[in-house]
């Protein structure tokens, strides 16, 4: 068949401009030689990154956010995995509105949450607020979409391949190591990188309970109200938007790799 | 009324990119017919028939329906209705929203339109189910449903997909009669697609045999069985001997000989057949008869052993091998004893008449 | 053990080999649940807790009182106008505010279905190769910081934005166009915009599940595409239309990042209000009783809706 362009190919496009269109402003402004995000563009530079290099308070909170994106992925994953594994496998009772509860923080609006864990931190448990309060706070978003990834990966293929696998003479740990971890490999690796993501880029939470010491986003935020950190801003900004894209990129690619998943919500 | 056919074809190919599927159809389809196309998985039926209605586009040729051209007329505005090999039931709706789903299309009041969709339950017997959900329904109610749906908009044709195919043995075989009554009833002409022969026999008043794309043959169920133009026609419909060989001698008459490993067969020839063409000999299990001794003449006569015999009740079947070709044939007796072989299983002859095989291009 | 094989309803449930299983199942689903409780409801407890308490200057008073509901609700014989509604309440802002950030994403909701609709009917009926390709396209913004999403329609929109000076030096305008950014106009689309590749998965899903034959189905019995569309497809793909509305309504009704950047003074919305509260003013008890009534509005609003649609349905099945 013949593919015309007709209007639904016309709208896709403009519908793809109009996503990518704002967010691609800034890395083409991060690499204009002007101090404002205007047009006409002035001339190419890249002074705009090389200074980031010596910004010591923007580099000591790209650590503490790699450091909390690296725990926070695998906690959640690895907490994710048994879940995932008992809601596919195992048919328990009450399953569905387990699920739904845990599914919760996709819904609820992240400024809930951010006060609801700050009051109970602060007011009932006395901890100071610190990066492991962030990063407590980060597993909880993260988890359900870890186990959404996990949850459509196992229910892709078949169980019966475990059974055999069971009737093969393995035991139940060494069904899991020998095929349920081999296949559902590319939704770990994926969790974790969603995981990795999600907390990298979480702003609300961390405002919420880091204490004295910033994460990447929030220290972001901080510098967007000064207008004369703008190319800063624009260069740091740029940066992150790439790391995650290519993330995602990745993430994707390999979840779609391995045993094809039979699953229609397995996107 | 005109007697003109309610469908004519001529010259349909259909290409899926580079795979052609169906090659220069030309066939017309009279009024009223039972209709069915037969053919194995493949064979490009389901793509016919979406091409008359309308859900497909033919590469090439003209496709005329009640005498009008087809050529960018869409499915809604073509005077056919289908019945899907799924069903196609819609599932958000119940049974008379889906019955009265084409009504609603049409320029009716809502009492009448109430009134048809009452009728049609009645006449695929769901009377009472009106209000049940799709997914309540079994196999053979959604067939009913899907059928009632095509009909109560009093389509000029009927198309139907293997609707019987997704049902059991006993519940088919009771659709096949209930959709012969029905077609009686309404008098709309029927283009059902199969891929069961017995069930094209059954039903049909005359049937197109398929394969790859091509229309082999169009005939009455009895033309087919008893006069296949070719051999894979004949392997086909029903179960058939064939003896290869070479044509020694046409006669006039419109009989002809061969002779071949097997040894010499005559029966009635297919027209064009001349000597020295490759061909084999046709004969049905029915026609041939068990002898202890060698026909006098030789012709249409074959040594063989039987190997083994199965009662059936109303007929037996007997398989047994040629001494010759050491290839299977397979006979079938009436009820009557003398038929059935007794004594020694070896030193046999089967033999038939010249009138009840054929001669056709192998 | 002749009865072993036949798995009898009623024993199943004292079956030792199922109870162990479902032992083990819970075992494993155990840790994520109990931290999803520790961390999840345990905290809504306690937010539900504090707001009734009340604070005073930096003492927190721990006594049971409604005081917190009570400001919420005091109503006052001078009532303030907002937008020609009279809102009879001593303390009005929470009020006024929940009110426009109810509309204000009711708003951007509809323009996120409006524009992710179409993109996902593309996806689903149009693309026939590169699937893949155009899903991680589509993925991609999502995961992407929102707090940068957001930002950049600050450059866009800006005094000294992408449109303004681009307009200024094609010469089509002479000063910069001041209303583009900081009101709700400029928040709405900063939500739909960040909002929009969230809501196309769950349409796309949905309308890919749809049996291409029933579509066939509906044009043989004479629908034309249009008439096909509102009859079969919408009905159809209605599950996840429903599902992704809520997944983007739910979450901008409390969004504070998007009115503090481009919002402005005449953008706030009531999250603005409860991190105002928590943060700047000191008052979490009140904070609390903001964020609680905002889950029970929302919450509310979420069941009659779909109480509503529920309804219609049945009501269309009777017809
Ligand atoms: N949309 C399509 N694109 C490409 N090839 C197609 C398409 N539809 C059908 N075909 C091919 O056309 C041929 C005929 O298909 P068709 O469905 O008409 O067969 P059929 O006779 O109905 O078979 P069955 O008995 O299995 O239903 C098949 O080889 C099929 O693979
Ligand atoms: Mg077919």
């Amino acid at each position: 068949m013949l593919r015309r362009p007709d209007f639904l190919w016309v709208y896709a496009v403009v519908f793809i401009a109009f996503l990518y269109g704002p967010v691609l402003l800034m890395p083409l402004f991060s690499v204009n030689d002007g101090n404002f995000a205007t047009f006409p563009l002035k001339g190419f530079t890249l002074r705009h990154y090389s200074s980031m290099a010596t910004n010591t308070s923007m580099l000591l909170a790209l650590q503490n956010s790699l450091k909390i994106a690296v725990i926070v992925s695998l906690l959640s994953t690895a907490l994710a995995i048994p879940a995932a594994l008992a809601i596919t496998r195992f048919r328990l009772p009450g399953a569905a509105p387990i699920v739904s509860f845990m599914m919760l923080p996709l819904v609820i609006p992240s400024i809930v949450m951010g006060v609801a864990l700050l009051v109970i931190i602060l007011k009932f448990l006395g901890i100071q607020l610190s990066l492991w309060t962030v990063a407590a706070g980060h597993i909880l978003i993260c988890l359900p979409y870890c186990m959404s990834v996990l949850m459509s990966r196992l229910e892709g293929f078949d169980p019966s391949l475990e059974e055999a696998s069971r009737d093969l003479g393995c035991n139940a740990w060494q069904t899991f190591v020998r095929v349920t971890l081999p296949l559902a490999m590319p939704g770990v690796i994926s969790s974790l990188l969603m995981g990795f993501i999600i907390s990298f880029d979480e702003f609300v939470i961390a405002f919420f309970l880091t204490g004295t010491e910033n994460t990447l986003p929030v220290y972001l935020y901080s510098q967007l109200r000064f207008p004369n950190r703008l190319p800063g801003t624009l260069a740091l900004g740029s940066l992150i938007l790439i790391v995650s894209a290519v993330l995602v990129v990745l993430a994707e690619i390999i979840r779609k790799r391995g045993v094809p998943s039979g699953n229609p919500g397995d996107l | 009324m005109t007697d003109a056919p309610i469908i004519a074809m001529s010259g349909l190919v259909k290409r899926f990119g580079t795979l052609t599927v169906l090659h220069d159809i030309t066939f017309d389809i009279e009024r009223g017919e039972f209709f069915s196309l037969l053919g194995p998985s493949g064979c490009g039926k389901t793509t016919l028939l979406r091409i008359l209605a309308g859900i497909e586009q033919p590469s090439e040729g003209t496709l005329l329906i009640d005498g009008q051209p087809m050529a960018g007329v869409p499915a809604n505005r073509r005077p056919t209705n289908m019945v899907f090999q799924s069903y196609a039931i819609f599932p958000h709706l119940n049974v008379e929203e889906n019955i009265g789903y084409g009504l609603r299309n049409m320029a009716l009041s809502k009492s009448e339109a109430a009134a048809r969709v009452a009728e049609a339950l009645t006449l695929v017997k769901l009377e009472g189910l009106g209000k049940r959900n799709a997914h309540q329904l079994s196999g053979g109610q959604r067939q009913r449903v899907a059928l009632a749906r095509a009909l109560v908009c009093r389509p000029k044709v009927l198309l139907l997909d293997e609707p019987l195919s997704a049902l059991d043995k006993k519940l088919r075989e009771e659709m096949q009669l209930e959709l012969r009554a029905l077609q009686r009833t309404v008098g709309i002409t029927f283009v059902f697609v199969t891929h069961d022969q017995e069930e094209a026999l059954t039903l049909s008043d005359r049937i197109a045999v398929m394969d790859k794309g091509h229309v082999l043959q169009i005939d009455s169920p009895r033309g087919l069985y008893e006069r296949p133009e070719s051999r894979t026609v004949a392997e086909f419909i029903g179960s058939m001997n064939l003896f290869s060989g070479r044509v020694t001698q046409v006669d006039p008459g419109g009989m002809a000989e061969i002779d071949g490993p097997a040894g010499r067969f005559r029966g009635i020839a297919r027209p064009g057949l001349a000597p020295g063409d490759a061909a084999v000999a046709a004969i049905r299990p029915e026609r041939i008869r068990i002898l202890r001794a060698a026909p006098a003449d030789g012709i249409n006569a074959v040594a063989a052993a039987l190997q083994a015999s199965s009662y059936l009740g109303d007929r037996s079947l007997h398989v047994l091998v040629g001494t010759a070709t050491g290839q299977q044939i397979t006979v079938q007796s009436g009820p009557a004893a003398d038929d059935t072989p007794e004594g020694g299983a070896a030193g046999l002859w089967l033999g038939w008449g010249a009138e009840a095989g054929l001669i056709l291009p192998g | 053990m002749a009865f072993a094989s036949v798995p009898a309803r009623a024993g199943s449930q004292r079956d030792p080999a199922i109870l162990r299983r479902r032992m083990a199942g819970f075992g494993l689903l155990s840790p994520a649940l109990l931290l999803m409780v520790l961390m999840l409801a345990l905290p809504v407890m306690a937010l539900i807790l504090m707001s009734f308490w009340t604070q005073d200057g930096f003492e927190l008073d721990r006594t049971f009182t409604l005081e917190n509901y009570r400001q919420l609700v005091a109503t006052t014989d001078e009532p303030t106008i907002w937008f020609g509604i009279p809102f009879p309440f001593a303390y009005p802002v929470p009020a006024i505010l929940m009110l426009k950030s109810l509309a204000m994403s009711l708003v951007a909701t509809v323009a996120v279905i409006a524009v992710a609709y179409p993109m996902a009917y593309f996806m689903a009926f149009r693309i026939t190769r590169h699937k893949a390709l155009w899903i991680i396209l589509i993925t991609i913004p999502f995961w992407t910081s929102y707090l940068l999403r957001v930002f950049s329609w600050k450059i866009v929109l800006g005094f000294n934005g992408a449109i303004n000076s681009g307009l200024k030096s094609l010469g089509l305008i002479e000063e910069p166009l001041e209303f583009l950014l900081y009101n709700p106009t400029a928040v709405v689309i900063t939500l739909a915009h960040a909002w929009v590749a969230f809501a196309i998965l769950p349409i796309y899903v949905s309308l890919e599940k749809i049996d291409r034959t029933l579509l066939e189905a509906a044009s043989d019995l004479g629908d034309s595409r249009l008439k096909r569309f509102f009859r079969i497809t919408l009905p159809l793909s209605a599950p996840g239309t429903i599902a992704a509305s809520l997944l983007v309504f739910i979450p901008t009704v409390g969004d504070y990042v998007t009115p503090a950047l481009v919002g402005g003074p005449g953008g706030t919305m009531i999250g603005s209000l409860v991190q105002d509260l928590f943060l700047k003013q000191n008052n979490a008890p009140l904070g609390a009783a903001v964020s609680i009534v905002m889950m029970l509005i929302i919450a509310t609003l979420v069941s009659l809706f779909l109480w509503a649609i529920g309804y219609r349905k049945l009501r269309s099945r009777r017809a």
